[in-house]
């Protein structure tokens, strides 16, 4: 299942709990700033490795000034065309706001 | 035929979105698709007996929630986790639903074709 | 792929139809059919003719009947949702004497079965909102 989260909120820990190995999660507009490293974050990896595959939006994060250097290194990033593969390539798709 | 999930993860009162989400629903099955809707997190609340919308003007949802069997919507699934993190009983419950785990959710909503939130 | 999308957000109040613009975009020049593009809830404002933002910023509804003049997308705005907040359709709005030029171009006005159609005749179906 592909994820798609669009807002720095309580939402993106839930769905990283939830979300397997197999599953990716995409942060696009707003959500994009919980990928900066800082403190406790909801992107932090778990610890049994069995977690998700995490990607922010590129244009969204150049737009908010969050810099990839800054983000913890798990991180990958994608630009809209990266977007588009992941909808083709996972099914199904859910976006949650 | 696919199978499409509809997941109710925020209350249903104070806007129409809930009713126009529930609307997809009702067509989706109109379609012959495959139903599931889902409640979680304060969702839940959703299904909660002693509602009267009509006390702050809006519409009642609850002809909508009951109207769902009738559409052969039978298919409505609640999540464990999130009633018990809300003191939610079962027999509080207003429609009847399937009480299923956050990981059980997770896969029937896995092997869907499409999920849809609001 | 074919591929469709809802749009559940109003311009300009939120990114929604940005992403969702810049998302069939790459879409396109990836080589991929967009089938339908559908309008609910709030993102029924997305088809206001009379929008005029400032000449220093985009102008989403013009983007969306550009789209529509270049890749023949079809441009839905749900009937429910638009009789609700005020957009009707040119018949129904001359005989109810209501305003009856709302809608702008490229855009039609129908039911939610086309976007049930839409879903289940496309790969993958994908939400944008707020």
């Amino acid at each position: 299942m592909l994820f798609i989260i669009n807002k720095n909120s309580a939402v993106i820990g839930g769905c990283i709990a939830k979300a397997s190995a197999d599953d990716v999660v995409l942060l696009i507009e707003d959500a994009v700033f919980a990928v900066i490293e800082c403190g406790e974050s909801p992107v932090m990896r778990r610890s049994d490795n069995n977690t998700a595959a995490i990607y922010a939006l590129s244009p969204d994060m150049q737009a908010r000034g969050v810099r990839e250097a800054a983000c913890h290194k798990h991180i990958k990033f994608v630009d809209y065309t990266g977007f588009v593969e992941l909808v083709v390539n996972h099914n199904p798709v859910r976006s949650i706001f | 035929m696919k199978t499409l999930v509809f997941v109710i993860d925020k209350p249903l009162h104070g806007n129409v979105r809930a009713q126009e989400f529930l609307d997809m629903a009702m067509m989706a099955a109109a379609f012959d698709q495959r139903v599931l809707i889902v409640f979680e997190g304060d969702g839940a609340y959703a299904l909660m007996k002693n509602q009267h919308a009509d006390v702050i003007g809006l519409k009642n949802m609850i002809p909508v929630l009951n109207a769902l069997a009738i559409y052969d919507i039978n298919d409505v699934l609640i999540e464990r986790e999130s009633m018990k993190s809300r003191a939610i009983s079962e027999d509080q419950l207003l429609i009847p639903a399937d009480i299923l785990s956050r990981c059980d959710i997770k896969s029937r909503m896995n092997a869907a074709g499409h999920v849809f939130s609001f | 792929m074919k591929i469709s999308v809802q749009i559940n957000a109003s311009p300009y109040q939120h990114q929604t139809a940005d992403t969702a613009w810049h998302f069939i975009q790459a879409a396109l020049v990836s080589g991929h059919e967009v089938y339908r593009v559908f309008f609910y809830h709030d993102g029924i404002y997305n088809a206001l003719r009379d929008s005029r933002p400032p000449g220093d910023e985009r102008d989403i509804v013009k983007r969306w009947s550009e789209l529509y003049r270049q890749s023949n997308i079809d441009l839905v705005v749900c009937v429910s949702s638009a009789q609700r907040r005020g957009l009707l359709e040119q018949s129904v709005a001359k005989k109810v004497g209501g305003y009856d030029k709302a809608l702008a171009d490229g855009f039609r006005i129908a039911g939610l079965g086309l976007l049930m159609e839409a879903v289940i005749d496309s790969d993958r179906h994908v939400t944008f909102g707020d």
